[in-house]
This record gives structure tokens, C-alpha cells and sequence, in this order.
């Protein structure tokens, strides 16, 4: 590869893709070492029809998955400081069908997804419902 | 492989380069295989076997198509020998894309699992391997095409991590240690005299006050030849003082087997770029 396919590719590892990583996805891929201050909190409820709305907790969630889920999901009923909002928000409509699954007898899934993007920011939230298959 | 080896008809030394290359090449093998694993490092736990390799459980959503448990074993073996021969400078450029290129893929199978380490070994491999950093300390140099940009790609890039690592730090959160507080009682940070100075806020503001200027001025130190020892030197110490306080995966290495690319021209090749010497001979 020559110079012309060097400065392109110094182009887009250097500028493009950093400082798109910071403006899209909060810094994901752009070298953040010990920056970041984000939290974030998640609040599961499952419900079934004409039963009442039962709380879920995260972490249980994260247990039943496995693998990195539990690290991941483990003890966001509160606000945890850590790397994984984006992960999380882009995620929660995958997190509630994992809800289903847990409890089989639900009929519907609610996330809410608090986040702070750093210790100064007011809280930003996110939400949805899942209807799950049922029993 | 000789410490000599130099590109044919080239007087631009990629020696540094090749260095380079088999540093991050080798760690990227002890990052992603079990070469370690008798140290029982805890951040290491996850390249048993294979870093990435199936452990029976559906990740939350993968990034891109979910692959079967078997496609992701055969990719984690073929980024194994792919890492291998580019470490060792065997079809170097193609080897070093294949790695780097199925770092991510396996990796972000479960995207949870990718942090600033890998992105740097990926992401890094694929830089080197479209550089000329397989023309030398190679078993099998590829021709070397265009060595003052290979270098100023690698250096540029690794010099626009310490830049993004500041600009991240420029906040107020930051500035006034709290962000560094929060690390602390994470448990991120370790040891008396650590303990001692994140116990007063004041100490806190200084230390976050202190890292953000250097990290800062870090970028134009190491690409300004006249501040490059300077800027090495303290790229180094800023590494050795994370190592000591947080081990942060094998970040810190990465980025010294990155600064490997800055080193200096050895006093024979600066004299054969003046015109006084012939080139090196070129020994294979």
C-alpha cells in the first residue's frame, strides 16, 4: 500500500471514526483510559393479564443468561457506574424478550433504561414494552 | 529474522516498525490464547481456550449475524494462526488484516466483551499490516512500498489516542477528580500511597489537574521530532504508573509496543540518509 492508501486510512482510524465514536455512540471506539463517569440503572417489570406487575431484578436477569449478561446486568437495579450504557440502551428490547423467557407466564415486558452520560448530566431515560409470547 | 534486516533499496530504517509488529503481535497472542494462563492472570481468564470462544450461553445482542457456536471456534483458531504468522512476518499485510478483522467479528458475538484493549491489539494489527512493518524483522520481508508513510500512519494514530484519552478528560466531573474518586472506591485503583492521595479531594484535583495536560501534550511531543524523547519518555512513565496503580489489561503494553514506532533512528542510518555511508546490506 502506498502513501495515497496510508493518509485515507490515517484519515478514518484518526479522525473519522474517534470523533464519529464520541458524536454517535459516546466514545465507544475513541480511547476514553479512566474518562468516563457514566451510570446507568435498569427496572424490569413483567405482568400477565388481569395479575398485578411484578418487579425483576437486573441481576437475577443476568444470572439466568449467563455468560457476560451477568456481569453486565448485575447490580443495575441501582445506578452503577460503568461502560455498558450504550450497550444497554441499544439493547433493551432484547433484554425484555430474555425477560420473557424467565418468567414464561408474563404477558408483557416494561424496561426502563435511566442513564447519566457523567456526574453532572441529568438523567436520561429510555422506555418500552415488550409483549411476550405467553405460556 | 535478523535484527538488520532493512527494506532493499530503501535508506528509511523499518526496523522500529518490525518491532513494533512483534510486540503487538505477541501480545496479541497473550491476549487472545491461554499462553498465559498458568499466571492465573484475572484478566486473561477470558482467552481460555480461545479468547471469544463459545461458552454456552446467547450473549446479548451480537453486532451484525449471530454465528453458531461451531463458525466461531473455526474463526477464533484461524485469528490464532493468523496473529501467529503476522507476528512472526510470514504474508504479513494479509495475516495482520485476517487477525485484526476476526478480533472484532468473534469479539463482537458479544460486543459486551469488547473494551479499549482489543480495540487496540484489532485495530492496531490492521494499522501495521497495511504499513511496511513487514519488511522487516520478518521470517519472510515483504517489499517495502512507502516507509515514511507506514511510520506516520502508526505514529499518527497512536499519537491521536493520547489526544482523544485527554479531550475524554476535559470536563468539569473530571477535572475536579471525582471521576478519579468514583474509580477508586470501584476498586480500580490499588495500593498505600494511591489510597492516601484519593482520600483528600484536593490531591484528587491535582493528579486529575496534572494527567489531562500531559495526556494532552503527549500527541504534538511524540510526532515533533525535537520533543519525541521527552514525549517518550513520559508516554512511558504514564504507562508504568497505570501499570503499577490499576493494571489495566494489557492496555499499557499495547501502547508501548505502539511507541516502539517512534524510536530513534539509529547513528548508522542517520549517516547513510546524509550520504556519507552506503546503504545497510540487506541480510536475509
Amino acid at each position: 500500500m502506498g502513501r495515497t492508501g496510508h493518509v485515507l486510512i490515517g484519515f478514518v482510524v484518526v479522525f473519522a471514526l474517534p470523533i464519529a465514536s464520541r458524536v454517535v455512540g459516546r466514545g465507544g471506539v475513541a480511547f476514553t483510559m479512566y474518562s468516563r463517569s457514566a451510570s446507568y440503572r435498569l427496572r424490569l417489570t413483567t405482568g400477565s393479564d388481569g395479575g398485578p406487575a411484578r418487579p425483576l431484578a437486573p441481576t437475577e436477569l443476568g444470572v439466568f443468561i449467563g455468560g457476560s449478561a451477568a456481569e453486565v446486568l448485575a447490580g443495575t437495579e441501582q445506578f452503577r457506574h460503568g461502560p455498558f450504557d450504550a450497550f444497554l440502551r441499544g439493547r433493551l428490547d432484547d433484554i425484555a424478550r430474555r425477560a420473557c423467557r424467565l418468567r414464561p407466564e408474563a404477558r408483557w415486558v416494561e424496561v426502563t433504561f435511566d442513564e447519566r452520560s457523567h456526574l453532572d448530566a441529568p438523567p436520561v431515560t429510555t422506555h418500552r414494552r415488550v409483549p411476550c409470547p405467553g405460556p | 529474522m535478523t535484527e538488520n534486516d532493512q527494506a532493499p533499496g530503501s535508506h528509511e530504517d523499518l526496523r522500529p516498525l518490525g518491532w513494533s509488529r512483534v510486540a503487538l503481535g505477541a501480545l496479541f497472542l497473550v491476549r487472545t490464547t491461554p499462553l498465559l494462563a498458568p499466571l492465573d492472570i484475572g484478566f486473561l481468564h477470558d482467552a481460555v481456550p480461545l479468547l471469544a470462544w463459545p461458552d454456552g450461553s446467547e450473549p446479548l445482542g451480537p453486532v451484525g449475524l449471530a454465528l453458531p457456536a461451531n463458525v466461531r471456534m473455526v474463526l477464533a483458531v484461524v485469528r490464532t494462526l493468523a496473529a501467529f504468522a503476522f507476528t512472526l512476518g510470514v504474508f504479513t499485510r494479509p495475516a495482520g488484516l485476517l487477525a485484526g478483522a476476526l478480533g472484532y467479528v468473534t469479539v463482537l458475538q458479544d460486543p459486551s466483551r469488547l473494551n479499549t484493549t482489543m480495540h487496540v491489539l484489532f485495530l492496531g494489527t490492521m494499522i501495521l499490516a497495511v504499513t511496511d512493518a513487514g519488511a522487516a524483522v520478518a521470517f519472510r520481508p515483504s517489499p517495502a512500498r512507502s516507509p515514511i508513510s507506514s511510520r506516520w500512519l502508526v505514529r499518527s494514530w497512536t499519537a491521536s489516542i493520547y489526544f482523544f484519552a485527554a479531550v475524554a478528560k476535559l470536563r468539569a466531573d473530571w477535572l475536579d477528580g471525582r471521576t478519579l474518586e468514583l474509580f477508586w472506591q470501584e476498586g480500580a485503583f490499588r495500593g498505600g500511597l494511591v489510597d492516601t492521595i484519593m482520600r483528600s479531594p484536593h490531591a484528587r484535583q491535582l493528579v486529575a489537574m496534572t494527567l489531562a495536560p500531559v495526556e494532552l501534550a503527549l500527541a504534538p511531543f511524540l510526532l515533533l521530532p525535537r520533543t519525541r524523547k521527552v514525549g517518550l519518555a513520559l508516554a512511558l512513565l504514564l504507562h508504568i504508573t497505570f501499570e503499577v496503580v490499576a493494571s489495566p489489561d494489557v492496555f499499557g503494553w499495547a501502547m508501548v509496543a505502539l511507541l516502539i514506532s517512534f524510536l530513534p533512528l539509529p547513528r548508522s542510518i542517520v549517516t547513510d540518509l546524509a550520504g556519507t555511508h552506503p546503504p545497510a546490506p540487506v541480510r536475509r
